[in-house]
């Protein structure tokens, strides 16, 4: 499952990197490269089963135990 | 010459429209609260989602030309700009994967218990990405189709189910305390007719800058029709029993039947659940991707799609280890979520813009004077 993991990213990786090389857009490029490790580490980590906490749990939790603004 | 980036002021309407009929099919958040009086909440929800709209439509209409995280920027300087502009593509973020969280349970929910939530996201948001990467142009196009279909679909329902429906179910009316209605039209005031604040994203895209108003408020007012003839016919035909179900609108439909041609009618409904659902998440996933580009002044956010839509599916994947907190989420937390976005948000941006311009022109005139 991680094979067929790693090999969608280096597709997508082979596909998107080279124009952005050519075109020699380094601020891009250097973008990219971050979107591209987060969403590399959170697929992984999701495929590996380890338990990744949401946001929509932080936002649940600032929300209601926080700000009490919840309506129950 | 109309550059390809360019949409017109009806694409915007149907384009409105048909992201609100996205959320008319959700009605289960709504319908444990208000019961059977949903009908006359959409109503007043409608009326405060239109009042809470026109705060942001005056606010881009002092920037036609920027998008609202830029206008952020503009507005509370720099660096507080960014933070809050960054917590708009985190909220465009979080409605993308609600949204296809929603599809995901409905698909391995009702339609194919069977199969895996990721493989259905993974298809879903690939389509969508390709959507996202031809542009915005694209998706308003498409917006005239989904608009047309979902109409047919509604109508068509709507018309086969009047021998199923008994108005009496309605009654009886205005009969639940105060606060279960304030609640109730809190909730349609944000999730159905605030979501819409993706739209703003857009605008600098439209043609016809003056008439942005009167065809997003048009687009509102169509949808609230469609919402109110969705949740009579949702009551008028299961009464109580539709309050406890999870899609009363997909329950109503499988009880059409003519004699044994025209039964199984709710794959009708399936159908145009998951193209109007696949159009919401586009648009959301169009502003997330655009509010990256923007946020990190990056040139283009085409080669970013990708990574996007993956960060979308892992995410809609963890949001909920059960449908049950969904269902809390929806009524209790996501009113004073959405709230914060669409309401709160580009109100204290307005406040200090118009603060900023009367400042700005008193002290113009005092230099004009002396």
């Amino acid at each position: 499952m991680i094979a067929l993991l790693l090999i969608a990213f280096m597709i997508i990786a082979y596909v998107n990197v080279p124009p952005l090389i050519r075109e020699k857009q380094w601020h891009d490029l250097i973008v990219y490269c971050a979107f591209f490790t987060a969403a590399l580490t959170l697929s992984v980590l999701l495929v590996l089963g380890v338990n990744i906490p949401s946001p929509i749990k932080g936002v649940q939790y600032v929300i209601k135990d926080i700000l009490h603004l919840n309506y129950k | 010459m109309a550059s390809t980036t360019d949409i017109t002021s009806k694409q915007l309407t149907f384009a409105v429209s048909s992201f609100i009929f996205g959320s008319t099919l959700l009605a289960c958040f709504v319908v444990g609260v208000s019961r059977q009086d949903t009908w006359f909440i959409v109503v007043t929800g409608a009326i405060v989602g239109i009042i809470i709209s026109l705060i942001y439509l005056n606010l881009m209409g002092i920037y036609p030309d920027k998008t609202i995280v830029e206008v952020n920027e503009l507005v509370f300087g720099k660096v507080l700009g960014k933070i809050i502009s960054v917590l708009y593509v985190f909220y465009f973020f979080t409605g993308a994967t609600l949204n296809a969280r929603d599809l995901g349970n409905f698909i391995t929910g009702y339609i194919m218990p069977e199969t895996p939530i990721v493989a259905v996201l993974i298809l879903f948001i690939g389509i969508c990405a390709l959507a996202v990467y031809q542009g915005i142009n694209t998706i308003a196009r498409i917006s005239v189709l989904v608009f047309f279909l979902y109409l047919l679909g509604l109508l068509s329902s709507f018309v086969l189910l009047i021998k199923e429906m008994d108005f009496s179910r309605l009654l009886p009316s205005f009969t639940l305390p105060l606060a279960d209605y304030i609640q109730a039209t809190h909730i349609i005031a944000v999730i159905p007719f605030g979501e819409v604040i993706a739209f703003t994203m857009v605008f600098k895209n439209i043609q016809d800058k003056k008439k942005i108003k009167r065809s997003f408020i048009l687009g509102i007012v169509i949808a609230a029709v469609a919402m109110i003839m969705i949740s009579i016919k949702d009551c008028a035909v299961l009464g109580s029993v539709g309050q406890m179900m999870l899609q009363p609108t997909y329950q109503s439909d499988t009880l059409i039947s003519y004699g044994d041609t025209l039964s199984r009618a709710e794959v009708m409904f399936s159908f145009i659940f998951v193209i109007v659902l696949f159009f919401k998440v586009s648009v959301m996933y169009y502003a997330f991707a655009y509010g990256i580009k923007q946020v990190c002044k990056v040139q283009s956010y085409k080669p970013l799609v990708l990574l996007l839509g993956v960060i979308i599916i892992v995410e809609a994947i963890l949001l909920y280890s059960s449908v049950a907190e969904n269902l809390y989420f929806g009524p209790n937390i996501a009113p004073a979520y959405v709230t914060l976005f669409a309401a709160i948000l580009p109100g204290i941006t307005l406040i200090i813009e118009k603060i900023k311009c009367t400042y700005l022109k008193s002290r113009d005139k005092g230099l004009l004077k002396s």
